[in-house]
């Protein structure tokens, strides 16, 4: 009897193994048997699994083999990677018992001979989201297709994201297939390669071999950042394949990169570098900008904003973030009569010395007076002011003031310029160094017209609980100037999606209330600008976002970690509007995959006919909301709207080629469509209903340079409206007809 | 003599040259370097001063990055000679590398009408992250 047990026993023990001398994972099972099954049959791998089995099973086509990603546990004492070569398994990565394998479909059953190999559990598919905010703003139907017919992932277009912290080899980076999205990264820090083409510093990397083979842009002093590596993630991050929950907007897009290494005019040059790319892979882009300053006139005439909107044009968009100082009250305003106010700028404090820098602008043509003194709070005394500097000096000044008692210093150095060139406006820039007891006040006067002040160190004016004396700053027109204030880009608030996340240290962290879900970030930064526009355009989720971070930054606190890929890679956890921005910008990238051509006023329009409005926006003046701009952004709407709403203009890229009206135009019983190629070309020209759905090809295949033109009977349409699209290599453009019965 | 005087003064004008406007941050900078100490023209800047107005060194010396704006070309060889290199051009707009001894006299290069080197960015998550 006790034999007759031992044997049951072995004999279930086998049974439970399901042969298997590694443990494998349900799926990897199911995908083992069915290959068993026709390899014994003598079929070759490939033609064993049905489409549907290869998607469910992930497999793609690596080094022109078919073949699955896996995860494998290993006996680490005894493995050797020679077995897994003679199999021909390619060992990605190794981190202690644990490494990430390429598996031929061939080898798959060949696994389970290798004892060394504890556990293998395929790659299945996860389901994609960012976050939250991408079912907020309904991006997941868009990528699914779900309610429309053609799925959108942002093939065909640039994302361009100048910030720093990029991780190049962060895997949601990567296509379906495994190769490098990044087309080309110009960190201008660099001095360890060649400079891009026009330009005499940075360095750039062209191809995924030099990118990979830098891993990451150059520190910022010593500091890894990682901020670039999330915005571009939420851009268009790519979940699938990686193991990771979390998906970016746009995840099929191509990236350019820059690593910003200066200031204002480096944007510009980085918006040149982009623009050269896309021009050169001839496809449209939209380039996300989550940065920003006060300094500046906040009026859309810096000589930033004004290049901004010469460079935003047809295929060509950019995004940027309203700003993080919603309730920072760092602005004050004055209608001025003669009359002078005073207010106590907040200042930033170091080893003792508070210090800030106080950017005025006057009203057209008045000239501004500014004076610096120190103010006692416990006594509610001035201990020292300092005379009025007038714009009109059109130069620098400074002054230094120190105590008698201490000799501590209080110094004040400021430029003034009585007219700025684009705006006729006076400017001071009064910076602040305070070594003193006391507290620093500024006095502003002018005869006339309305002066801003701005707290560039973004902390607020203070009215020291003295109202008689001094004034107290507001949260006004404190969308900033790079992202905010240009009059073609589109600025982006944000809104809150999410309080809490589960990190990998096994904490939930909760980052805001249950009542703050919906709203407006308290931090997301309010219009108008000083020229009385609405901004920002639009508010997307910025509080707080899963997404890709460096792996080479250590400012990525383990608390803010959700997830790591490979046990390498990280996806944490931050909030702003510059996590806003890029909501916007991947959103954008769908759109300009419909219709390449579209311009920023083509973005703004859909963006503004389409936003959700909602119980926590309440009701949007019919110009906008100067906290919510047009309202939430709507991914699904936004992109219906570009294809169906499709400018009849010409498309701009790449020249030559040409798809005319059609004519008659409305028709019934035909019309002609003319199309032009400049050079033989493999073209497809298809009829499209209302809702994207493709309903017909009208002509494809290869057709000579020249004039060609397609004949349509309308016999089988129904009324309405109908597009069609002509596709040739990069080359897309879409046009609007009518059939009338 | 009223004809004397109008021809000095027509003199002065003409050797004064035209005259860039400076932004307000540009004229802090060059205030700020003035009182330095210099070698071989250039001022021995600090690190506070480096971090402040984003001073950079490519290996041939410190630069500034700036935004030019331009009423006409300017000559090439005058820019070529203070070491200046022009970056980008959107029309009338141009991004320079100028080296911090030339910032001043590129102000009296003819066709040049606004200097504004480049003020800081910050990236926008700040507070709103954890």
């Amino acid at each position: 009897m006790k034999k007759y047990l031992i044997l049951l026993l072995l004999l279930t023990g086998v049974l439970g193994q399901d042969v298997f001398g590694a443990e494998f994972s349900a799926a990897t099972r199911r995908l083992h048997a069915r290959l068993s099954d026709g390899l014994q049959k003598g079929l070759p791998a490939g033609s064993i699994l049905t489409q549907r089995e290869r998607e469910r099973f992930l497999v793609r086509r690596m080094d022109d083999v078919l073949s699955v990603r896996a995860l494998i546990r290993i006996e680490a004492s005894s493995f050797s990677d020679a077995e897994l070569e003679a199999i021909g398994v390619r060992l990605d990565r190794r981190c202690g018992d644990i490494a990430s394998v390429t598996i031929p479909l061939s080898a798959l059953t060949d696994l389970d001979a290798i004892p060394s190999i504890l556990r293998v559990d395929i790659d299945t598919p996860v389901r994609k989201r960012l976050d939250r905010a991408g079912s907020d703003v309904r991006v997941d139907r868009v990528h699914d297709g779900t309610s429309w017919p053609f799925p959108r992932r942002g093939d065909g277009v640039i994302i361009g994201v100048i910030d720093d912290g990029f991780d190049y080899t962060h895997p949601v980076f990567r296509d379906q297939d495994g190769a490098l999205r990044i087309l080309s990264a110009w960190d201008q820090r660099s001095r360890s390669g060649p400079h891009p083409a026009g330009f005499s510093y940075g360095s750039e990397w062209k191809t995924a071999d030099a990118l990979l083979n830098q891993s990451h842009d150059s520190p910022d002093g010593d500091e890894y950042g990682t901020h670039g590596t999330h915005v571009a993630s939420i851009a268009c991050g790519r979940a699938a394949d990686t193991g990771s929950r979390y998906q970016g907007m746009a995840p099929d897009a191509g990236l350019v990169l820059v690593s910003l290494g200066g200031g204002a005019a480096s944007i510009f040059d980085a918006i040149e570098y982009i623009h050269a790319v896309a021009d050169r892979e001839g496809k449209p882009a939209v380039i996300n900008m989550s940065l920003g300053s006060h300094t500046g006139p906040h009026d859309g005439t810096s000589i930033l904003d004004r290049y901004f909107d010469r460079k935003a044009g047809p295929g060509k968009i950019l995004v940027g973030s309203a700003g993080n100082e919603g309730n920072a009250d760092l602005h004050l305003s004055h209608v001025f009569s003669g009359d002078t106010i005073g207010t106590a700028p907040g200042l930033y404090r170091e080893n003792g010395t508070e210090s800030g820098l106080i950017e005025i602008w006057g009203a057209p043509d008045i000239p501004v007076s500014v004076a610096a003194g120190l103010f006692d709070e416990a006594t509610g005394q001035m201990v020292y002011q300092g005379g009025f500097t007038s714009s009109e000096i059109d130069r620098a000044f400074q002054s230094t003031y120190r105590l008698p008692s201490s000799g501590d210093e209080f110094r004040i150095d400021g430029g003034a310029v009585r007219r700025d060139s684009y705006n006729t406006r006076p400017n001071i820039q009064i910076e602040i160094t305070n070594a003193t007891e006391y507290t620093a006040v500024i006095a502003v006067t002018a005869s006339e017209g309305t002066a801003h002040l701005w707290n560039t160190s973004e902390e607020p004016f203070s009215d020291l609980d003295f109202p008689g004396l001094f004034r107290q700053g507001d949260n006004l027109y404190s969308v900033g100037e790079v992202g905010g204030t240009a009059k073609r880009v589109i600025s982006v608030g944000a809104y809150v999606t999410r309080i809490e996340y589960e990190s990998i240290d096994g904490w939930t962290y909760r980052v805001g209330e249950e009542a703050d879900l919906h709203k407006l970030a308290t931090f997301s930064s309010r219009g108008p600008t000083v020229d009385g526009r609405v901004k920002p355009d639009i508010a997307a989720p910025g509080q707080v976002l899963i997404a890709a971070a460096s792996s080479q930054s250590q400012g990525v606190l383990e608390e803010e970690i959700a997830e790591k890929l490979q046990n390498r890679w990280p996806l944490a956890a931050y909030g702003g509007t510059s996590m806003a921005a890029p909501v916007v910008t991947g959103i954008v990238a769908l759109m300009l995959e419909a219709d390449p051509s579209l311009g920023p006023s083509d973005i703004l329009s859909v963006l503004k006919r389409t936003a959700r409005r909602d119980a926590w926006t309440g009701v949007i003046p019919s110009g906008g909301s100067t906290l919510w701009g047009a309202g939430k952004i709507d991914a699904l709407e936004s992109v219906r709207d570009a294809v169906t709403s499709v400018a009849d203009g010409p498309a701009i890229l790449p020249d030559g080629f040409r798809l005319d009206q059609n004519a008659p135009n409305p028709f019934n019983p035909g019309t002609r469509i003319t199309f032009f190629l400049p050079a033989a070309s493999d073209i497809r020209l298809s009829l499209v209903d209302v809702t994207g759905r493709e309903i017909g090809t009208l002509a494809e295949g290869r057709y000579e340079s020249g004039t060609h033109t397609i004949h349509l009977r309308s016999a089988h349409l129904a009324s309405g409206i109908y597009f069609y699209r002509l596709k040739s290599g990069s080359f897309r453009q879409t046009r609007k007809m009518m059939v009338i019965r | 003599m009223r004809r004397f005087l109008f021809s000095v003064l027509a003199f002065c004008f003409a050797c004064a040259g035209p005259r860039a406007q400076y932004s307000a941050f540009t004229l802090r900078f060059l205030n700020d370097i003035e009182s330095l100490p210099s070698r071989d023209g250039a001022p021995l800047l600090d690190d506070s001063i480096r971090d402040k107005y984003l001073v950079r060194d490519y290996g041939e010396g410190d630069v500034v990055h700036a935004f030019l704006r331009l009423t006409s070309e300017p000559d090439p060889e005058k820019l070529d000679r203070l070491g200046v290199s022009l970056q980008s051009r959107t029309g009338d707009l141009a991004t320079a590398v100028i080296p911090v001894r030339s910032l001043r006299n590129l102000g009296k290069v003819r066709g040049i009408a606004h200097i504004e080197i480049s003020a800081p960015v910050h990236k926008r998550t700040g507070e709103a992250s954890l």
